[in-house]
């Protein structure tokens, strides 16, 4: 009769399996692993000494977290969404979204209680959803989940109606008129401001939607800032001093950026055509 | 007259593309630690794949030893494409640093 060894646990274990949650195979195989291999190499160089283990603990945990965070934005195109992230929120970039979303419950839930729960779980089961529609419909995107995006923004009006009373009825008045000037400035500039011929996703990605450097930005940027200091008054000094040295902060990059034209382009990205 | 694109060559990938020119084949952790700081631990991987996706370099899984324990390292290497673009670069900010210098 031979004795069973006990299974004995390698460092970054843990790692790995959450690594197999989040990232495919390839995205694994090329980032993941070889900087958990790097952990566990360390760990063993350490030797038996408390604190050098602990310190590549450390090391090997922040490498880790700090990749997990970087890789979407360095390589967008990283195949990156595993599972989990995958059936959630689609397959590029989900687990930022999910990073995202965590950190934003933590920072809502002691302002707003269970009503930040309810909003989150109706949000995350709404995307469930969508997903699923999207994937069985892969050629009909756009326009059939339209009906489900007004019940999300009906059912949003009503959930705020008790916090915000006619102040609703009148965002959404003036939502209406001014949705209707921009539609008929649009119609008699087209050559201005002719939007891209592209069909919009069904999915709630504010990274999808076509804000730029021009009247829509400005109505957008001054929507969001009177949207939060009505819903948190105590914080207007903080948001009034946040924008004053956003601006100052914009304008010494405008004229810094200004007089170093021609400067800052660097010696990899001269055009060859003009070379 | 139209020309292919040209690929880029960020600080980064250049670092790493004359220590491997220099010591031949390195694992990431040694990468790091002859960049002196410049290259991270985290992201050092997401710039060598990328510029694997390019054709600047290659990588091998390492061969573990039999009854070795824990997960096997990478190592890279350059390619001759890498090493034509590094040496194209080093000659094309030579002939222009002289006028880019204010």
């Amino acid at each position: 009769m031979t004795a069973v060894t006990p299974h004995r646990r390698q460092p970054g274990e843990r790692l790995v399996k959450l690594a197999t949650l989040l990232f495919d195979e390839p995205t694994r195989s090329t980032f993941v692993i070889p900087a958990l291999a790097d952990y566990q190499q360390e760990l063993e160089a350490a030797g038996a000494s408390v604190i050098s283990r602990s310190i590549a603990h450390a090391r090997g945990y922040a490498a880790f977290a700090r990749l997990l965070v970087a890789a979407p934005f360095i390589v967008p195109s990283a195949p990156l969404g595993g599972p989990v992230t995958t059936f959630v929120t689609g397959r590029y970039g989900g687990n930022m979204l999910l990073v995202l979303a965590l950190a934003l419950f933590a920072a809502i839930r002691p302002l707003f209680g269970w009503f930040a729960v309810a909003v989150l779980a109706l949000g995350v089961a709404l995307a469930i959803v969508l997903r699923l529609w999207n994937t069985r419909h892969p050629n009909a995107r756009g326009g059939a989940a339209d009906p489900l995006l007004t019940l999300l923004i009906v059912t949003l009006f009503a959930a705020i109606w008790s916090m915000f009373g006619w102040f609703v009825i009148g965002a959404v008045g003036g939502g209406v008129i001014t949705a209707i000037m921009l539609r008929r400035w649009n119609t008699r500039h087209p050559s201005q401001l002719a939007p891209r011929a592209q069909t919009p996703g069904a999915e709630i990605n504010l990274s999808s939607i076509p804000v730029a450097g021009d009247i829509g930005g400005l109505l957008f940027v001054i929507g969001a800032i009177v949207t939060v200091l009505l819903g948190l008054p105590d914080i207007r000094w903080f948001a009034l001093g946040s924008v004053v040295v956003g601006a100052v902060l914009a304008g010494g990059l405008f004229v810094w950026r200004s007089s170093q034209t021609g400067r800052l382009a660097p010696v990899n990205s001269i055009d060859p055509r003009r070379v | 007259m139209t020309h292919p694109e040209i690929p880029s060559l960020p600080p980064k990938e250049r670092l790493i593309l004359d220590l491997l020119i220099a010591e031949g084949r390195l694992f990431g952790l040694q990468l790091v630690a002859l960049s002196h700081g410049a290259l991270k631990r985290g992201t050092v991987y997401v710039t060598l794949g990328r510029m694997e996706a390019k054709g600047f370099i290659r990588s091998e899984q390492e061969v573990m030893p039999p009854g070795a324990i824990g997960l096997p390292r990478r190592m890279y290497y350059p390619t001759p494409l890498g090493e034509r673009v590094l040496d194209a670069w080093s000659q094309m900010a030579r002939a222009l640093l002289p006028e880019l210098q204010p």
